[in-house]
């Protein structure tokens, strides 16, 4: 079975932001993934949004308000993958 | 010695800012920065006037004329933070404030440079040169991690002088375009984004591009030949394709260390070189180097900066651009290695301060604030390079071991920006302190898997292709590897004199290349005529040779070096079951 797509997403998180301490299948689909929830800060969202812009080839708006949004769970990211992907 | 004027390099109809908002000339600054003065209140002993600029660098280029020629100097708070403006504007040398951003307090730029604000100027003209007073010109404020507001003096020697010695030894002149892709409120900023271009003949962008893609778009609008930079900046820019910043010539990068893994694929990617500067709001310019694929410059020092070490190994520095109030040379916190021919390799930090994503962080305070924590015994915090924007990374100890780290992070979250915290907190029983109370750092680092030196450990042997011979009476598998000098099985095993030891050997290169030539034997069951005779050290190639014997479950082994037989002796493996 392939892996989904919110799996794939949780691999590349800790494998780009080099999180030592956290195992991919720790991390919650739908709870934030910044301060208060995985504890990210502005830099893992750079990396992060450089990561999957190499690995799915979409890249995130530039709009910071967007971006908050999209960047909120491993759930709003795939969605916005998703749907980048189909219309693409 | 050159005058310490702004604009004597422009012609009237030169060009100084573009952006989005249109070009302004230098006809049109020296127009605006005069209804400004206009506008301001009389300067009095040491008065300054408040710039808070987000959005048109042109309008504070004009306010800073506008207030100088009125014979104020400017202040320039630490952040655009509400609380760290009113702590500013609170001061008693602060005549006024004028700013471009959303808050509604007086001056907003827009009341005077706007369609409403059109005032008689014919009173008052500017002409070019400007030279402002000599003193002070500008006091540029800083904040630590979480330490009060610090500010620094700077006359209109240490600033125009360095812009001056900045256009000269980098060649920027009329015709230059320059985007600003720092804040023009800090002292980066200030000085290569606005002070360069406004002193010898160049234009400016109006706008701040923050994001890859803003930045690509203005340099390329505007065929702009300079971007003025930052590290975390320069990580997004590597993603843009190849060709967007096409008409670039050359890249500043500055507040912080330019990781090699961020300047190396950068200058791939765009066949840019990026210029580092080496500076603080203390000494002013120190020194530059540039940052090529694959090498590590020195920093050579500025004409006119003079640099030293202490006997600790702290860089001193004299030069036109240290305020004149502070002892000379001016020591800093910078550990460096002076070389021979007047360059220096910069070491560190002697002060505990590591910048983060081009933040300054104070290791100290960090620690201290984990040891006030409500349950927390003890707590040490060390800092390792880390790939990538983040340039460096905490790494903290806290005992008790069960500690709520979630609980801690909430805690530290409340007092520190999110990058300031500890990337990995672990909880332990106790530190491994030495008898003395004293944490060694490379004692702390161990806990994480760090060496002495910052790097992470390696587990990782190199091997090399296997080759397969069958013999006789069996098979056999040589594999050659290498033993790379800061294998973790070296450390700590003798200080000075490392050596692979003889359970290590059997461990990490006999058992996988019996397990690789031989998958059908189990687990080793019985060992003879084991014999260490040479010795493998540090950087050693090796030859790893297993032989299955004609007796069931038998393997002998071999490890050379091309000076002799390292190790050999045999193995009696069980037959037919899996490890």
């Amino acid at each position: 079975m392939e892996e989904s797509l919110e799996d794939q997403l949780k691999d590349l998180i800790v494998e780009a932001l080099a999180l030592e301490d956290v195992d991919p299948g720790e991390i919650s689909t739908e709870d934030p993934l910044f301060v208060e929830g995985l504890g990210l800060d502005s830099i893992d969202a750079l990396e992060l949004a450089l990561a999957i812009q190499e690995k799915f080839g979409v890249a995130t708006s530039p709009d910071d308000e967007r971006n908050r949004e999209l960047f909120h769970s491993v759930k709003s990211l795939a969605e916005f993958i998703r749907a980048e992907t189909n219309a693409g | 010695m050159p005058a310490f004027e702004l604009l004597g390099m422009h012609d009237q109809g030169d060009v100084v800012a573009f952006g989005g908002a249109g070009p302004k000339t230098a006809a049109d600054l020296l127009l605006d920065a005069a209804r400004i003065s206009l506008a301001l209140p009389p300067a009095y002993e040491n008065s300054h006037v408040l710039l808070v600029f987000e959005q048109d660098r042109y309008a504070m280029a004009a306010a800073l004329l506008g207030a100088l020629d009125r014979g104020h100097a400017v202040a320039l708070p630490p952040n655009a933070r509400r609380d760290s403006i009113l702590a500013v504007h609170g001061r008693p040398e602060t005549a006024i404030v004028i700013h471009d951003t959303d808050a509604g307090f007086p001056i907003n730029i827009s009341e005077i440079l706007g369609e409403g604000g059109q005032s008689e100027v014919d009173a008052k003209s500017l002409t070019a040169p400007i030279a402002p007073q000599p003193g002070v010109i500008a006091t540029v404020y800083t904040s630590g991690t979480t330490g009060p507001m610090t500010a620094w003096r700077k006359t209109s020697a240490e600033l125009l002088g360095e812009a001056h010695m900045l256009g000269s030894v980098f060649k920027v002149g009329q015709g230059d375009k320059i985007v600003g892709a720092v804040s023009p409120g800090h002292i980066y900023g200030l000085l290569f984004t606005i002070l360069l271009p406004l002193v010898r003949g160049a234009a400016f962008s109006r706008e701040t591009p923050y994001h890859a893609e803003s930045v690509a778009r203005c340099v390329g609008e505007h065929r702009a030949n300079i971007l003025v930079t930052v590290p975390v900046q320069l990580r997004a820019l590597e993603a843009l394709r190849a060709g967007s910043l096409a008409s670039l010539g050359r890249v500043f990068s500055s507040t912080g260390p330019l990781p090699d893994s961020v300047a190396r694929p950068f200058n791939e990617r765009h066949a840019l070189a990026v210029t580092e500067i080496l500076g603080s709001t203390e000494t002013g310019g120190i020194a530059s180097r540039p940052r090529q694929a694959a090498q590590q410059e020195a920093w050579r020092p500025f004409a006119g900066v003079e640099v030293s070490a202490s006997e600790e190994g702290r860089l001193r520095v004299d030069s036109p651009f240290v305020h004149p109030d502070l002892p000379r040379p001016f020591e800093t916190a910078d550990l460096v290695e002076l070389n021979a021919d007047g360059s220096f390799t910069h070491l560190g930090r002697s002060d505990g301060i590591v910048k983060i994503g081009g933040r300054r962080v104070s290791i100290q305070e960090v620690e201290d604030c984990l040891r006030l924590q409500p349950g927390v015994d003890d707590a040490a915090v060390a800092a390792v390079p880390a790939e990538g924007a983040r340039g460096n990374q905490l790494l903290a100890a806290v005992a008790p071991a069960s500690i709520d780290v979630a609980e801690l992070k909430k805690a530290l979250l409340e007092k520190f920006e999110p990058t300031c915290l500890p990337r990995r907190i672990l909880p332990v029983d106790a530190l491994p302190k030495e008898l003395n109370g004293k944490m060694p750092r490379d004692r702390l680092l161990r806990l994480f898997g760090y060496q002495a030196d910052g790097r992470p450990v390696n587990w990782t042997l190199e091997w090399g292709e296997p080759a397969i011979a069958s013999e006789a009476d069996g098979e056999s598998l040589e594999i050659p590897v290498r033993v790379p000098e800061d294998y973790a099985w070296f450390e700590g095993h003798f200080e000075e004199y490392a050596v692979l030891a003889g359970a290590a050997q059997l461990k990490e290169l006999i058992l996988p290349v019996v397990a690789r030539a031989f998958p059908e034997l189990g687990a080793v069951m019985a060992m003879s005529r084991i014999k260490f005779s040479g010795r493998i050290t540090p950087g050693n190639s090796l030859i790893v040779r297993v032989e299955r014997c004609a007796k069931k479950g038998r393997v002998e082994f071999e490890i050379r070096k091309t000076t002799g037989v390292c190790a050999r002796g045999i193995l009696s493996l069980a037959e037919g079951s899996a490890r």
